[in-house]
């Protein structure tokens, strides 16, 4: 409760300032190229990885991905590069409206 | 292959199998601690294959170890495992480096000498020269200089108008071109006159002149002789002089004003003829024309026997009459062109004179006379026998 009161004033804040929502948020960055690749920065490690699914827990929850022959092609502390045919994208327990 | 591709190829890298319960703690652990994990699939519940480089794999223990995974290498990658793989070939690396000593050296030396140009005597000499410059089959090429080369067989061998050197890969190449000295005649030259003319300029260069300019010469007659003037019975010498002569020359030509036009109907008669002996059989029809003609074609069937294809075509002959006028364009431009195939090139046209035949005189015909004058070099170099 006090966790989601804290989110709207940060919203409230950074649409006030003009300071984009990932940063005033720390919000994952998702960039996807058609359903064959996934660059996911801002991550805070990976829950479950198959070669048909992938679940990432980020600051505002988790993201999970169902497809086929999935392949990390790489991944550091701050990004994550997933290749493969994605099927479903799913945003699991997020807080930010 | 990408830039990145191949760096991490020069660097190297392995591909490891790593099995474990806790893949994805394995993964989250070493993207912490920065080691780079790449091409990340897993084969089945808890094992997956990674791609890392040498220095990260060599991080990789602690980690496996918290983790409670262990790590298999699969494949070894890049440029330090090729080196590796050579220096524990020993013989390989030392043929390797024979050969290398070997095409350096052998690549050093001059293995071949081409001249191209030259007839057998001059290669022969340019060989000597050569060799005397002490240029032979594997002489280093350091020690071959071409400008020396070129100077040398220039200068001593005899009868070259150039020569040409230089070393392609480990030959050496000389191109040579011998020089081409006119013919020295014998007996002496004496200029004759080409034409039957009245001479309008002579200037004697070389020889003994025998005529003077306003002489009429006829065709044939020596000019100049090939003997100096001067001195006891004169030197034979090669005559040289601008004898410019004037020239009269005629031509007729004769055109009928009914002209007679045979042209092909398109009708036509074969006929065959066998000749075997005194035996002459003919098959086929004549073809009855008024005109025709004939063309045969022959051949041999047999020893003494022969077939003979006899194609007559049909002709329709038709006469038209010509002007006066058109008959003397015709025959004017007939003469004239009579004359000019027999002018020289350096002739210079000074009058034409024409004659017309009178309808008179030549009622069915127009005949044109031509008289071309001109001013030309009659002088022709004669070797005297």
């Amino acid at each position: 409760m006090c966790a989601a009161r804290s989110t709207r004033i940060a919203e409230r804040v950074s649409d006030v300032l003009g300071v984009p929502r990932d940063v005033a948020l720390d919000l994952p960055r998702l960039s996807l190229e058609g359903n064959v690749r996934l660059v996911l920065e801002n991550h805070k490690g990976i829950i479950e990885f198959s070669t048909d699914r992938l679940r990432v827990q980020t600051t505002a929850g988790q993201v999970s991905i169902v497809g086929r022959r999935l392949v990390l092609r790489g991944i550091n502390r701050e990004r994550i590069v997933v290749e493969g045919r994605f099927d479903n994208l799913e945003f699991l327990g997020w807080e930010v409206s | 292959m990408a830039v990145s591709s191949l760096w991490e190829w020069v660097r190297g890298y392995v591909i490891i199998k790593v099995t474990g319960r806790m893949l994805e703690k394995f993964v989250n652990m070493a993207a912490a601690r920065r080691i780079g994990l790449h091409d990340v699939t897993t084969l089945g519940p808890g094992m997956m294959l990674a791609r890392v480089s040498i220095d990260d794999y060599r991080q990789l223990g602690p980690i496996l170890r918290a983790c409670g995974c262990w790590a298999t290498v699969d494949q070894r990658v890049g440029a330090p495992f090729v080196l590796s793989g050579l220096a524990r070939r020993k013989f390989l690396l030392f043929g390797l480096m024979i050969f290398v000593i070997l095409l350096s050296v052998m690549s050093s030396v001059l293995w071949t000498i081409d001249i191209i140009g030259a007839d057998a005597e001059q290669e022969g000499m340019i060989r000597q020269v050569l060799y005397d410059m002490g240029i032979t089959r594997w002489t280093p090429l350091s020690s071959v200089d071409c400008d020396d080369i070129r100077s040398e067989i220039t200068k001593s061998v005899q009868g070259l108008a150039w020569v040409g050197a230089e070393t392609q890969g480990t030959g050496l190449v000389l191109r040579v071109a011998g020089k081409v000295l006119p013919d020295a005649p014998a007996a002496p030259i004496d200029l004759i006159a080409s034409e039957d003319s009245v001479i309008v300029r002579l200037i004697v260069l070389a020889g003994l002149p025998h005529v003077r300019e306003g002489q009429t010469v006829a065709a044939g007659q020596v000019l100049v002789s090939g003997q100096e003037p001067t001195g006891e019975g004169g030197s034979v010498v090669h005559a040289r002089a601008i004898v410019e002569g004037r020239v009269w020359r005629e031509a007729r030509a004769k055109v009928p004003l009914i002209v007679e036009q045979r042209v092909r109907t398109g009708r036509k008669a074969i006929q065959y003829r066998i000749v075997c002996g005194s035996i002459d059989l003919n098959l086929g029809r004549a073809g009855g024309f008024g005109a025709y003609d004939t063309k045969e074609y022959r051949r041999d069937l047999g020893p003494g026997v022969e077939l003979i294809r006899i194609e007559r075509h049909e002709i329709a002959v038709t006469t038209t009459r010509i002007s006066r006028g058109e008959a003397y364009v015709l025959a004017r431009a007939s003469a004239e062109e009579s004359i000019r195939g027999r002018l020289r090139g350096d002739a210079e046209i000074l009058s034409v004179t024409e004659n017309v035949s009178d309808e008179a005189v030549m009622g069915d015909a127009v005949e044109v006379v031509l008289i071309m004058e001109t001013v030309e070099d009659i002088g022709i170099a004669k070797e005297r026998l």
